[in-house]
């Protein structure tokens, strides 16, 4: 196992504005790496950083070892990359694109006709080959998007917000479909701003915030950086100000936040805490109605350590 | 190849558009060529006009004053009836109407001029003027003669043989005059087309290639860039050269040997000239066309504009001086006047005034180029 991407202290800055601010991130051979962050919180700057596509101010980035620059076409034949846009030609066929695609990197014409067949296959486009782009729907688009990236087979994937508005049937079979492509030897840098989607293929997450890594880690570990252990959640009618103090006087927990009806106690790890809150109910004799019990999310995390939910600056 | 490769399938897939104008471009070509062709050469033809003639007089001026009109216009009977008389002349069957009385001769001989024909003709018209003024003519012709004491036979003879006499008319400011080759008229209107066919063949398809997800999908491969520019400007070369293939075809089609003289391979070269400026013209073009709706205003803009401008549509002469001058910015114009160059000359060792035409149209090729250049540049910057 190497390292596959290295980036180290990376500035970049459209005038005034820092998209990347000292940026430092590497990604190791093998790994589904998952790059999260808002809209607008540098994840396809680092990407175009990555690709060469951008020229940055300050900083390094090595792939496979070596300083990556526009010409480094040796690299680049091992990169698949998809695009945030869907960059197909709307004048071929699903096939055509495919082929066109793999034939930036496949010369043989054999070899590449065999790769065209399994990209179509493994993207569920086969009964859609003589298809022109514009006769898809947004998923299978989507899909097409990812065939045209990897059908060379490339050891590092690059891909930037693949699922961005994908009906969750499609954004399933793609997720699934990286995690094969991982299974089959391949690295795979994810970006997205959803943050189940990540959690749920990611090893390892960097969490971005204005061109900045704050938080970078598996999701476990990720969420061990933060207060928050447990978040419970009970309906209950006409709570008094001092049940509330009462409440978070109790063992681990931190911050109590009621609002219409509906309570919100964070606590910060420990166990048993649903008991003791629902033991100081029954003392209290105070009904309730539903409850449940949570554990923290990458939404979470980043909301401790930015201030503000990711879901919102996402939106 | 594989750019090189795309690129003829995004033209194939525009292909009807193409051919559709090609067709229509053709057509227009060969029929105004033909038209102007036709008018060149019948421009200064006399006019006939049909004259109804009943000659009731027995002298020889009545006799000589018929067989003078009857050498330029076309002589008929008089339509019986005077309502037929007026349908003959309301439906233009006939232009005048023309009784010469039957002491017409002796009258004139005793010098009674006054009332000596009864001609009727659609009060204003040009042939009543053109009748009266050819029967005067005659008529004071022959009088000369009789002053000067002639026959009258002899008087009507003469001045018969007199009226014959045409005068020769020769355009002033119009050194071409009429006699151009067929080569010569089709060859005028391929500024138009070209840079119409290259808008609307080139330009789509670098539309689509400097689409901005694409152009950067396409950074991200493994080709070098260099070699994706060589391959969509190889795809431009083959396209240009095509369309001008098709273009000589047609004119040797059209136009005979022509193709296979002197002129017609300088005029070849002055259109394979500029066609390469206008694949230039067209690759400057696309840098500021968002979408192919603008592509098409711009293939309208730039096709026209250099037609009209460059004397293709307005023959130069009958532009104005200040109209020539601004001409002279547009290498339309550079083309029209090698095309008119090339008419005058009988070998390749007397072109030298169409050697300086081409290379004004090669200076406008490199000045688009250049500019398409900056402009895309400055493109992919604001990216």
């Amino acid at each position: 196992m190497g390292t596959v991407i290295e980036i180290d202290n990376l500035v970049k800055r459209y005038k005034e504005l820092i998209a990347l601010d000292h940026l430092k991130l590497t990604v190791e051979e093998g790994e589904i790496f998952g790059l999260l962050g808002p809209n607008g919180s540098g994840k396809t700057t680092a990407i175009n950083c990555i690709l060469a596509l951008l020229y940055f101010d300050k900083g390094s980035v090595k792939v496979f070892g070596e300083e990556i620059q526009p010409n480094s076409y040796e690299i680049k034949k091992k990169i698949g990359v998809v695009l945030q846009n869907v960059a197909v030609f709307e004048e071929l066929t699903v096939q055509e694109n495919i082929d066109y695609f793999c034939g930036l990197y496949i010369g043989d014409k054999k070899l590449r006709k065999q790769y065209v067949e399994e990209a179509t296959v493994f993207s569920g486009l086969e009964d859609f080959r003589k298809f022109y782009p514009k006769k898809l729907s947004g998923g299978l688009l989507r899909r097409l998007n990812i065939a045209c990236g990897i059908a060379h087979k490339p050891k590092l994937i690059i891909m930037d917000e693949p699922t961005v508005a994908v009906d969750p049937q499609s954004r399933n079979r793609i997720l699934e479909g990286i995690q094969e492509l991982n299974r089959k030897g391949a690295t795979v840098i994810y970006t997205s701003h959803y943050m189940e989607e990540v959690e749920q293929i990611c090893s390892r997450i960097a969490i971005l915030d204005k061109g900045r890594c704050v938080a970078f880690g598996t999701s476990e570990e990720l969420k061990g950086m933060i207060k928050t252990g447990e978040k419970i959640h009970l309906e209950a009618a006409g709570l008094l100000p001092f049940h509330l103090e009462e409440i978070k006087e109790l063992r681990h927990v931190y911050k109590v936040d009621y609002r219409e009806g509906m309570l919100e106690i964070r606590c910060s790890g420990g166990k048993h805490n649903l008991v003791h809150i629902l033991d100081y109910f029954g003392k209290r004799e105070i009904g309730f109605g539903r409850v449940y019990s949570e554990l923290p999310t990458l939404n979470d995390v980043f909301l401790e350590i930015t201030g503000k939910e990711l879901r919102d600056s996402a939106e | 190849m594989q750019l090189f490769k795309v690129f003829f399938k995004i033209l194939n897939k525009n292909k009807g558009q193409l051919i559709m104008y090609t067709a229509i471009y053709l057509s227009l070509t060969l029929l105004m060529s033909g038209v102007m062709k036709e008018q060149a050469e019948e421009e200064f033809t006399g006019i006939s006009l049909e004259i109804a003639l009943e000659n009731r007089d027995q002298g020889e001026l009545g006799a000589a004053l018929e067989e003078y009109l009857g050498e330029s216009h076309k002589i008929k009977e008089i339509p019986e009836g005077t309502e037929a008389l007026k349908d003959a002349i309301y439906y233009g069957e006939i232009d005048y109407v023309l009784v010469i009385p039957e002491d017409f001769s002796e009258k004139f001989a005793a010098g009674d001029r006054e009332r000596l024909l009864d001609g009727t003709a659609v009060p204003g018209s040009s042939s009543s003027y053109l009748a009266e003024y050819d029967m005067e003519s005659f008529l004071k012709t022959a009088d000369m003669y009789l002053s000067a004491g002639f026959e009258m036979k002899d008087a009507g003879d003469f001045a018969m043989e007199d009226m014959k006499e045409k005068g020769k008319v020769e355009f002033l400011n119009q050194e071409k005059g009429p006699s151009f080759s067929r080569g010569y008229y089709f060859f005028h209107f391929i500024p138009y087309v070209f840079v119409t066919m290259m808008i609307l063949g080139v330009g789509v398809v670098i539309k689509t290639f400097q689409n901005k997800d694409l152009s950067a999908r396409n950074k991200c491969s493994a080709v070098p860039y260099l070699q994706q520019s060589l391959q969509i400007l190889l795809g431009c070369l083959v396209y240009m050269l095509a369309v001008f293939a098709v273009f000589m075809v047609m004119a040797g089609c059209n136009t005979g040997n022509y193709l296979f003289t002197a002129q017609g391979i300088l005029s070849a070269i002055n259109a394979l000239l500029f066609a390469v400026c206008a694949l230039c013209v067209s690759w400057f073009a696309v840098q500021f066309a968002d979408n192919t709706a603008v592509l098409n205003a711009m293939s309208n803009v730039f096709g026209l504009g250099f037609s009209f401008l460059g004397g293709v549509f307005v023959p130069l002469d009958v532009m104005g001086e200040t109209s020539r001058k601004i001409a002279r910015f547009v290498p339309s114009y550079w083309y029209v006047i090698a095309n008119e160059e090339i008419q005058k000359v009988s070998g390749f060792s007397e072109a030298g005034a169409i050697y300086k035409s081409y290379l004004a149209v090669v200076m406008f090729s490199l000045a688009f180029f250049s500019a398409g250049l900056l402009a895309n540049r400055m493109k992919m910057r604001g990216r």
